[in-house]
């Protein structure tokens, strides 16, 4: 169809007419004040966008130039920049008819909502984008009413990490895999000495983990952030005992006050990289970009679980893995079989897997992922050991979030903020997320 | 959609006044003259419909609406309007946020422009280099950089702990307390005060010199002659400013966006109104509701505009009024 407009427009610009004249001039005179939009029309582009690090971006141009290698004459645009900001250009995107035909989405429930987002089930089906090694748990939670929208693009848990030179100084132990949340705050406690504390704060001003923490807290009460028809799922007593750790911690000195978390606007100016705690929550996946940032020897540790110091398995273990990251085609893109090959290939293609590392986690594919594992960094070695060990004690699924998940997300992370800069009681704070949380969720 | 109405307009309203001037026995000559005044303003006009003025009545009618950008807007009535008065608390903090800002941040730089303008309205050796290198802040301002500065020079270790710390004020971060975020943005805003300062400067150049001369002869001391000639001459020109100030200061959105992480935060203490019209409307799929905030903005922007025009019969002097 494509190929048939092409003609006739090689049709038209043989006649030149007044008329083509002046639409051709007005387009012209229009086309700066388009700058940005992309007028490719033919099939042999296709635009990628994702969102990470300077690690990231320079492994995944590397993937295009052989994803381009494989396919002659495709040309891919890629798209990329830091997490601030990267929804809510990539939704004005979609809003404006303009989005990628490949990327990773952050957010992506209202896109799913309103039918932008490509079904992958057909592909799968037709064997297009083989999913045989990929870890079926998760694959299950990216569903979205029985349908598979994604695949993820890594594998992930959240997990602490932990300054080694700050624990070999203090001359205290590194933390087993499986401690609970006691041993976590006697650990922060024992690492704090005046202007430095034994562990970052389960907040932070930007990024996404406030609900992080919490979730792996509900899951060891049999509860979760989310019911899964989208309401709440826990209540008052298990977010008043929540805020009362931390707020514990912070008048112990061994997590920091709220200044100085509000100041991290991202891991690159967290208190692990600048020096101010030795123990950091967030995100396995962004094990080799943290360690680039400091001269100091990270490892990494599972989410501490446990109620109280009574350790749990099985269903009651609160850590999960998930998808650090998925990938999505466009419902509107221009070509779907090569944007699925595309998937395929990220998700599968040994080549592709030795280029990208662990540049977004955890290969999806178990098979990949034992290919890759020789190459890796110390690090990054021990972010395989803790997903694995996540994936192999964790049993209840994961609850996927509402379309407005993210708003109470932020939400929860003002409610943090107010606890800490003590501009309300843990009671108040308590009462307004509920109420607050309601009215969200509509 | 907008694309293709755009490339093409240009192009329709060339033809029209073309097709006039092929039937010159019926067109007029004053009539002709405004066609060709027409055409040569079609750039600018086009651009005013299709780009500002459309959109803008379009979001309007989306004010009205529940509208996530994705899927066609729902007439709800003035539901989001009630909605922002009643049930958002941080409407009203936003609201808090940015009247506390104008009524200090655009007075402050107006004193501070005025004050460097006063000290540089001189005839030393270099003054051309001074003024430049106090109107570069202002070239600087909105950026990025300059808000990436901002967060090292309040922050924990950063310069203005540091020297108060050597007075024995040992605070803390001052960019992320929310009792004291604001201040910086302030601090920040009027730190640029370059452009202000340049129209004062070239007002002040516009003074007659026999005035000065004048009061000077009738014993009038520097004082007096600042009072009595200097600020009544430059009314207009502190007008001028002023209302400037107070439509870009209600639109302040860069610094706050960048400095929190477009979060408006510590705990909403920088959540200026354009950031939360944002958020609203591009972080939360809220168009509509984002929309009913953009009106509303434009109303407080036009009632405080049209205060300080009915109050400038009072203090303003123009020349040839007198």
């Amino acid at each position: 169809m494509a190929k048939q407009e092409d003609q006739e427009m090689a049709g038209e610009a043989g006649r030149l007419t007044r008329r083509t004249i002046l639409v051709g001039a007005g387009a012209l005179a229009a086309s700066p004040l388009l700058s940005g939009v992309s007028f490719a029309q033919d099939a042999t582009t296709m635009r990628l966008s994702w969102w990470g690090s300077d690690d990231r971006h320079k492994k995944t141009l590397a993937l295009i130039q052989l994803f381009q290698s494989k396919h002659p004459g495709l040309s891919v645009t890629p798209e990329y920049g830091g997490f601030v900001g990267y929804q809510d250009k990539l939704s004005t995107e979609f809003a404006g008819g303009n989005a990628p035909d490949v990327m990773q989405v952050a957010d992506p429930g209202a896109l799913i909502a309103a039918g932008r987002l490509l079904a992958l089930d057909d592909y799968i089906a037709a064997g297009k984008i083989d999913v045989s090694n990929a870890s079926k748990s998760v694959l299950e939670t990216a569903k979205v009413g029985g349908k598979q929208y994604s695949v993820p693009w890594g594998l992930a848990c959240g997990c602490y990490f932990l300054d080694n030179q700050v624990f070999e100084d203090a001359k205290v132990d590194i933390p087993d895999y499986g401690w609970t949340w006691d041993e976590y705050a006697k650990v922060a406690k024992s690492l704090s000495k005046p202007g430095f504390y034994g562990s970052a704060d389960i907040w932070a001003a930007a990024g996404t983990r406030a609900l992080a923490g919490l979730e792996v807290f509900l899951r060891e009460r049999q509860k979760y952030a989310f019911t899964p028809d989208g309401k709440i799922g826990f209540g008052p007593d298990e977010l008043t005992e929540w805020f009362t750790f931390w707020d514990e911690l912070r008048k112990a000195g061994a997590v920091p006050p709220g200044e100085v978390t509000a100041l991290e606007t991202g891991f690159e100016t967290s208190p692990i990289i600048t020096g101010k705690a030795a123990m950091y929550p967030i995100n396995s996946s962004i094990a080799s970009s943290l360690q680039g940032l400091t001269k100091h020897k990270l490892t990494v540790a599972p989410f501490p679980t446990g109620v109280g110091s009574t350790a749990l398995k099985g269903d009651q273990y609160g850590a999960f893995v998930n998808s650090s990251m998925q990938v999505y085609i466009n419902a509107d893109a221009k070509d779907k079989d090569l944007a699925a090959a595309f998937v395929n290939f990220v998700l599968n293609d040994p080549d592709a897997a030795k280029i990208q590392l662990m540049a977004r986690g955890v290969p999806a594919s178990s098979k990949i992922a034992e290919l890759v594992t020789p190459d890796i960094s110390p690090v990054e070695q021990s972010m395989v050991a803790t997903v694995k060990y996540v994936a192999d004690h964790a049993s209840a699924g994961f609850v996927p979030w509402p379309k407005q998940g993210a708003e109470v997300q932020d939400l929860m992370q003002r409610s943090h903020q107010a606890v800490a800069f003590e501009q309300a009681s843990i009671a108040d704070t308590v009462s307004q997320f509920f109420d607050q949380a309601g009215q969200i969720l509509g | 959609m907008t694309i293709g109405h755009s490339s093409e307009s240009p192009a329709a309203t060339g033809l029209s006044p073309s097709r006039s001037g092929a039937r010159p026995a019926r067109t007029r000559k004053p009539l002709s003259d405004n066609a060709y005044g027409y055409l040569f303003l079609a750039p600018w006009l086009v651009g005013l419909l299709v780009f500002l003025a459309g959109p803008t009545l379009v979001s309007l009618y989306l004010s009205f609406t529940d509208f996530n950008l994705l899927q066609p807007p729902k007439w709800v009535g003035a539901q989001n309007y009630i909605t922002l008065f009643s049930r958002d608390p941080r409407y009203l903090q936003a609201l808090r946020v940015t009247f506390t800002y104008v009524f200090t941040a655009a007075p402050l730089n107006l004193l501070f422009a005025l004050l460097l303008a006063l000290l540089l309205n001189t005839r030393i050796r270099g003054i051309s280099l001074y003024r430049a290198v106090y109107y570069v802040p202002s070239l600087l301002g909105g950026s990025v950089a300059i808000a990436i500065l901002w967060q090292q020079i309040f922050g924990l270790d950063g310069v203005v702990s540091q020297i108060l710390g050597f007075f024995g004020v040992h605070g803390s971060s001052w960019v992320s307390s929310p009792k004291q975020a604001l201040w910086t943005l302030v601090i920040l805003h009027v730190w640029q005060f370059g452009s202000a300062m340049i129209i004062f400067l070239a007002g002040l150049k516009q003074i007659p010199a026999e005035l000065y001369e004048a009061a000077t002869i009738d014993g009038a001391g520097k004082v007096h002659r600042f009072w009595f000639i200097t600020l009544p001459m430059l009314t207009p020109v502190i007008f001028f400013n002023l209302v400037l100030q107070i439509i870009n200061s209600f639109q302040a959105f860069t610094p706050a966006f960048i400095i929190s992480g477009g979060k408006g935060g510590p705990l909403d203490s920088t959540l200026f109104y354009t950031l939360y019209v944002y958020i609203q409307g591009f972080t939360n799929f809220r168009m509509g509701y984002a929309s009913a905030m953009g009106w509303i903005l434009l109303i407080i922007i036009g009632v405080f505009t049209a205060l300080a025009f009915l109050s400038s019969k009072y203090w303003v002097h123009y020349d040839d009024a007198r």
